[in-house]
């Protein structure tokens, strides 16, 4: 099986999908519960019921919204330019606050 | 995914539940059981069922303690209550060597005073400590698992509200005895009239599993601060104190003053430095007000020798909006707080919740039986839903059935109780797999209705008392498990005769070896109109 | 005082289920229903689900009573339902005469 056979297989672009809203969800769901914690000042015991609950929230939408995008290439390219925004604003404001 | 927004939400709402369909029936059965954890393992420990409680319990506690640790600096005394029907006394006493973590305890018959040994069983816990770490796994890998289904459902339920634009006009309709279309009637009525339940419950379900599936979350100060001090080794030395215990306490007085405050009864009494004449009585009642308040939301009194309130303990209050809502969150799924109405709220939603986890695994199956018939990938969901959903009831009637026929003396036999459940569970996925036709279900299904239709008969005969001194002495908890099982049973073998009527091919049309048959046609339903 | 509020949302999602065309078609079968008919079914359904509010806050306080009010919902419209399928004349004798359906359908 060529590798262009493979990226084009079915099962494999379904997987990687899955993959993509998965992980990819998952990243962009800590930073973001991260960077709302933040910017509402919440510390300590707030704060970290805040994350725990803003988090599957948003992990959850994220999930959704990545699979309701009607093409596999347009899902990949919008869930990582979503994880490098949010990364990036959260690796700023740290080196502001550090 | 690649289709329209309904077509990708009907795909992830499919494969997100299917996938973890089995698992997740396993934890919504167990989970909401544990709802009535302290009533299953009431009646899982028959020894206790003879203890009446009667307005003079408070003074039979009273009396055994002057007897027995008299000089013990402080009593704790938790008195029957709708959950309980035993005395349940601990105390520390100085000096002591403090072998035991909190010290000597006791539990008592309430009228009598006798102290009772109850057979070694796991009870209620074996199933609440189930439905979120599972089984003879590492503890971390069991919530992460469980912790992952619950996404999984999470996702489920909300791609599922999405995929039915109409859910909410039309949800009063059940189709009875029309295949496919009453699967799905009994799956979106389930679903949609106990929603806020079904997503409450896994939100919660999810938070409460969070500092696992988010280990980079907060700094390690989880569990919160344990250490009062008042471990260690700085133990006061054994002083005789010299103790009258002439005086019967004002515990009338008291009472009545609490529960004219709060209009629930006492539950616990602590008494700090009892035969002194710096006695203190501290009460307490399920008297919480908001589940925000999150531990310690009750308010307790503190009363003097003479029965004259010194202070109030007020209860906690959270000022902080996140917090609260997690400590709402937290109660909610724990129902530490809940009434018996309440109580039955939620164990009946919960029912619903199972419902909709059966119910969707099922139609799964049903709506592929025609073109997939034979393939690997159906026939394998097709034998596990038989395995896990009749399987799992006949494996929980059998953990109660072992529980009262194991002998009371049997070594480790809280474990065997465990075993026998898992062997029967895993007899049925075998059986399950083996015959996962109509004949399948019919079998194990009367299996479990069998189990459950006896137990109250069981009860009767392998408890120190009968049902009828149950009766006579209104005790609730053992009764309401006896009726529920035949409940239980009753839907059950409701299933058995639709499954066998359908056999007979009323209607004309012979449908060799249809898969699939109803599991509880509980009088449900509606419709939710998606084909 | 709990079978009283159960009994109000219940009485409330009847309501409810009749402001759907299906379900009133079945009862008033001449009738057809208007967008105004739909709206009053509403509000009166919500005048009964209201006073229910009212008794779980009364008997359970604020936060309590609100969460088992929604508790209540779900086994009052699972009675709705049952009712329906089970006992369809009496839901459909409720809806015409015991609701005042009559008056509700002529507007």
């Amino acid at each position: 099986m060529t590798i262009l056979t493979l990226s084009t297989h079915p099962k494999f672009l379904v997987t990687l999908r899955t993959l993509c809203a998965v992980v990819g969800g998952y990243a962009a769901s800590a930073c973001l519960s991260l960077l709302l914690a933040q910017w509402l000042g919440l510390t300590e015991r707030p704060a970290e019921a805040f994350i725990k609950m803003v988090f599957f929230v948003v992990f959850c939408t994220l999930i959704i919204w990545s699979f309701a995008i009607n093409s596999h290439r347009k899902a990949f390219i919008h869930m990582a330019g979503l994880n490098a925004v949010v990364w990036a604003v959260y690796l700023a404001t740290q080196g502001v606050s550090a | 995914m690649t289709g329209s927004l309904r077509q990708s939400m009907t795909w992830l709402h499919t494969w997100s539940s299917i996938t973890a369909g089995w698992i997740l029936f396993a934890i919504f059965l167990t989970g909401t059981l544990s709802f009535f954890r302290n009533e299953i393992s009431y009646w899982m420990q028959p020894e206790l069922h003879q203890s009446v409680p009667n307005e003079q319990s408070v003074i039979v506690a009273y009396d055994y303690l002057t007897e027995h640790a008299a000089q013990a600096n402080e009593w704790q005394i938790s008195l029957p209550d709708a959950r309980k029907n035993t005395l349940d006394l601990s105390w520390t006493t100085p000096g002591e060597a403090r072998e035991r973590r909190r010290g000597p305890r006791v539990q008592l018959d309430a009228s009598t005073g006798e102290p009772l040994e109850a057979r070694q069983t796991e009870g209620g816990n074996f199933l609440y400590r189930f439905h979120f770490e599972l089984y003879g796994m590492p503890r971390e890998v069991a919530r992460w698992l469980v912790g992952i289904v619950s996404m999984m459902m999470f996702v489920g339920i909300i791609s599922g509200v999405i995929m039915h634009r109409k859910i909410f006009a039309d949800f009063f309709m059940f189709r009875p005895g029309k295949k496919l279309l009453s699967w799905i009637d009994g799956h979106a009525i389930s679903a949609v009239l106990a929603l806020p339940f079904h997503i409450m419950i896994t939100f919660s379900g999810l938070i409460l599993l969070g500092n696992t599936l988010m280990p980079w979350n907060g700094e390690g100060h989880h569990g919160g601060p344990r250490d009062r001090g008042a471990g260690g080794g700085d133990r006061p030395a054994a002083v005789e104190v010299a103790k009258d215990f002439d005086d019967n306490p004002p515990f009338d007085k008291m009472f009545r003053h609490f529960e004219q405050q709060w209009q629930v009864p006492v539950d616990t009494l602590s008494i700090s430095k009892p035969g002194t004449n710096k006695v203190t009585y501290t009460l307490g009642g399920g008297n919480r007000t908001e589940l925000s308040a999150g531990r310690g939301g009750e308010t307790s009194f503190t009363f003097d020798g003479n029965g004259e309130q010194i202070s109030t303990r007020p209860a906690n209050s959270e000022e902080n909006t996140a917090q609260a809502v997690y400590n709402y969150f937290d109660m909610l799924h724990q129902a530490r707080f809940a009434d018996t109405p309440t109580r039955w709220l939620l164990f009946f939603a919960g029912i619903l919740g199972t419902i909709m986890v059966g119910t969707g695994s099922v139609l799964w199956a049903v709506k592929r039986s025609k073109q997939q018939m034979g393939q690997f990938g159906f026939e394998l969901i097709r034998g596990l839903n038989v395995g896990t959903i009749a399987g799992l009831m006949t494996a929980c009637g059998s953990y109660f059935w072992a529980n009262r026929l194991l002998s009371a003396e049997l070594a480790s036999r809280s474990g065997w109780e465990i075993n026998i459940f898992f062997i029967v569970w895993a007899m049925g996925i075998v059986g399950g797999l083996i015959w996962r036709d109509r004949k399948g279900w019919l079998v194990q299904l009367s299996l479990a209705g069998t189990l459950f239709t006896l137990l109250p008969i069981l009860d009767s005969i392998t408890s120190s008392t009968s049902v009828f001194f149950a009766l006579n002495n209104a005790d609730w908890m053992r009764l309401s498990f006896d009726i529920s099982c035949l409940l239980i049973a009753a839907v059950l073998w409701l299933s058995v005769y639709y499954l066998a009527v359908q056999k007979k091919g009323r209607r004309g049309r012979n449908v060799p070896a249809s898969p699939a048959p109803k599991r509880k046609v509980k009088p449900l339903k509606t419709a939710g109109g998606e084909a | 005082m709990i079978g009283l509020a159960v009994f109000l949302c219940f009485i409330g999602f009847t309501l409810f289920s009749m402001a759907n065309k299906k379900h009133f078609d079945l009862a008033f079968p001449e009738q057809s229903l208007s967008t105004t008919g739909k709206w009053v079914l509403h509000v009166v359904g919500w005048a009964f689900l209201v006073p229910a509010l009212l008794i779980c806050v009364q008997l359970w306080d604020t936060e309590i009573g609100a969460t088992v009010w929604v508790g209540m919902l779900q086994l009052a419209s699972l009675l709705v339902s049952a009712c329906l399928t089970y006992l369809p004349s009496v839901y459909l004798n409720l809806c015409r005469y015991g609701l005042l359906g009559q008056f509700w359908s002529r507007r």
